[in-house]
């Protein structure tokens, strides 16, 4: 029995060893960018992975001006927002037929919606510089928008309308007696319930449009009108191998991000898992 | 009264669809049908120049090197992140289970899926770099040989999987935890009463218990290799001696890139060998996976 417990103990250390390590390959990266966006140029190259000797902020203030990055946050958000807006009218609006109404074709229909799983965005991205250009909505955040709202369908009417067929009828069926309309129901009785699936919804579409690089590279061509990760590699391309800066750049557009993930941790992750458990 | 509501709940139901089917029709149904019957054509994004040519696309892809490069990588990319990196997300989901101090580590591992990949992308540029960069730094201390992360064809690919892994595979570890939660604790108490010991409580109950989530896992895995194109695109842009293309930077860099031979039509036909792919991969994984529910 003794015998027993000391080798658990052996692996048990080797596993904590193994944990330790990559977490040193995890979090050497990411703190040595911190920390590297803080020095001087010269400091960089007397000293390029000890702690910076004081706090200076010079990095931070030339990226942000010539980065344009306050344009870029503002653009980013503008192009976050309406496609959230957007994302969960058009999602909700589908979902909820195939979840309480029956209808002809609607497992054709239901179909439809869902084969679009399969398609990656490379297979429309010709055809649809040409549809948002023709729209004249190139340099549009509306464009990305719509675009984002019409690839999150498959996976958003799933999770819905599964989501929404678990709910109970009973608090409809009451509003229905006191005559409320369908939309009404919708807005007052569903959309108050399905908060767990919303959220779903909201993290992978949310990190998605927030990190995404290939659309808005294609669609937003005017400097002014790029997203973050777009105007992060303009500006890493004109401060080529000049890492204060880029560090600096790297810090301000991750930090949002890296803070909605430590407050809201446990959603996200719950949310990502739920979204794969489901599909 | 009667008659009208009757038709009213009829056309109901479409109603609420028709801006859903609006949008999907526009943004996705057409561009992707158009993407096919591109793929026929001549089209260089002019309106005026359009002729199909038949199959004259696909015949040239089949003797194009640098797509047939690309998707050498592709299917490197998938073998790689379905081997190293499962083996490294599933290590990491199975102590995770039953760690001390588990949230702590599950941040750490699971930070770099929520940054942005460009970011990433710089971060390890930064760490590769071969002058200034943090690993040739520590192999001169060493006093070790720097290497040219970035900049030798045979490494360049590697240096770039390893931060794709690096980057992705902790959105693989929080689905496999989720997925050991599923499994009941009576059966580890139960083995444990028959003796076993951790290896095979491995063997026979978690691992043939996780494997509807590990497919799960390696069919996502396998369709985000097939579209991966952020971090090659800033990392390298498919250099050196396109060593790094991948077939989503081909047919970005066909269509849209300056200086491309190819044109819409060309890049069109790689588009739908991309997603032909795609298809033939769901449809072995759904195969595999119903066969094993059979047995």
């Amino acid at each position: 029995m003794m015998k027993r417990s000391g080798k658990f103990n052996i692996k048990k250390t080797i596993a904590y060893i193994f944990l330790t390590l990559l977490s040193l390959v995890y979090i050497f990266p990411v703190a040595l960018m911190v920390s590297n966006s803080f020095k001087t140029s010269a400091e960089i190259r007397k000293s390029p992975i000890g702690l910076p000797d004081s706090l200076y902020i010079g990095n931070y203030i030339e990226t942000w001006n010539t980065g344009n990055f306050g344009r870029l946050f503002i653009n980013s958000l503008t192009v976050l927002l309406l496609s959230m807006a957007i994302i969960y009218i058009i999602n909700l609006l589908t979902a909820y037929p195939f979840a309480r109404m029956n209808f002809k074709g609607k497992k054709y229909f239901f179909l439809l919606f869902l084969s679009g799983m399969m398609f990656p965005m490379q297979m429309a991205i010709i055809p649809l510089f040409k549809i948002i250009t023709s729209l004249r909505l190139v340099n549009n955040p509306l464009s990305l928008a719509l675009v984002y709202a019409a690839f999150s369908m498959p996976m958003g009417i799933y999770i819905l309308s599964t989501y929404l067929k678990s709910l109970p009828r009973e608090i409809e069926e009451a509003a229905e007696i006191d005559g409320c309309s369908s939309l009404k129901k919708l807005l007052i009785i569903i959309v108050p319930l399905s908060k767990p699936a919303l959220a779903t919804i909201l993290i992978i579409n949310g990190i998605n449009v927030w990190n995404d690089l290939l659309l808005p590279i294609i669609v937003m061509t005017k400097n002014s009108a790029k997203t973050l990760p777009a105007g992060l590699m303009y500006f890493s391309g004109q401060y080529q191998t000049q890492w204060e800066y880029i560090t600096a750049g790297i810090v301000i557009i991750s930090t949002p991000m890296v803070v909605f993930y430590l407050f809201m941790q446990k959603d996200i992750i719950n949310g990502l898992a739920s979204g794969a458990v489901k599909s | 009264m009667y008659k009208k509501k009757g038709v009213s709940t009829l056309i109901q139901p479409y109603i609420y669809l028709l801006p859903g089917l609006i949008i999907f029709s526009l943004f996705f149904i057409i561009p992707v049908f158009t993407t096919f019957i591109y793929g026929f054509t001549n089209y260089d994004g002019f309106q005026k120049n359009l002729n199909f040519v038949g199959f004259k696309n696909y015949i040239i892809i089949l003797q194009d090197e640098v797509f047939f490069g690309s998707l050498k990588n592709n299917i490197k990319l998938i073998v790689l992140y379905n081997t190293v990196g499962l083996f490294i997300s599933l290590s990491l989901a199975i102590i995770l289970n039953n760690a001390v101090m588990k949230n702590v580590y599950r941040t750490i591992f699971f930070l770099p899926v929520i940054i942005s990949t460009v970011a990433v992308g710089y971060m390890w540029t930064y760490m590769y770099d071969s002058n200034s960069g943090i690993l040739n730094t520590i192999l001169k201390s060493l006093n070790l040989e720097p290497v040219s992360w970035l900049g030798n064809f045979r490494i360049a690919f590697y240096s770039i999987v390893a931060v794709d892994i690096w980057k992705g595979q902790g959105n693989n570890m929080i689905l496999l935890l989720a997925g050991l939660q599923t499994i009941p604790l009576e059966l580890y108490e139960s083995a444990k009463i028959d003796g076993a010991n951790r290896f095979k409580e491995l063997r026979y109950i978690t691992l043939p218990l996780l494997k509807p989530m590990i497919s799960m896992v390696t069919l996502l895995t396998t369709v985000g290799c097939i579209k991966a194109f952020d971090l090659v695109y800033v990392m390298t842009n498919g250099g050196p001696m396109n060593s790094t293309e991948l077939i989503a930077m081909r047919v970005f860099k066909d269509a849209f890139g300056s200086g491309s031979t190819h044109y819409y039509g060309y890049a069109s036909a790689e588009a739908t060998v991309l997603f032909l792919i795609t298809i033939l991969i769901s449809i072995v994984q759904l195969k595999m996976s119903k066969n094993e529910r059979e047995e």
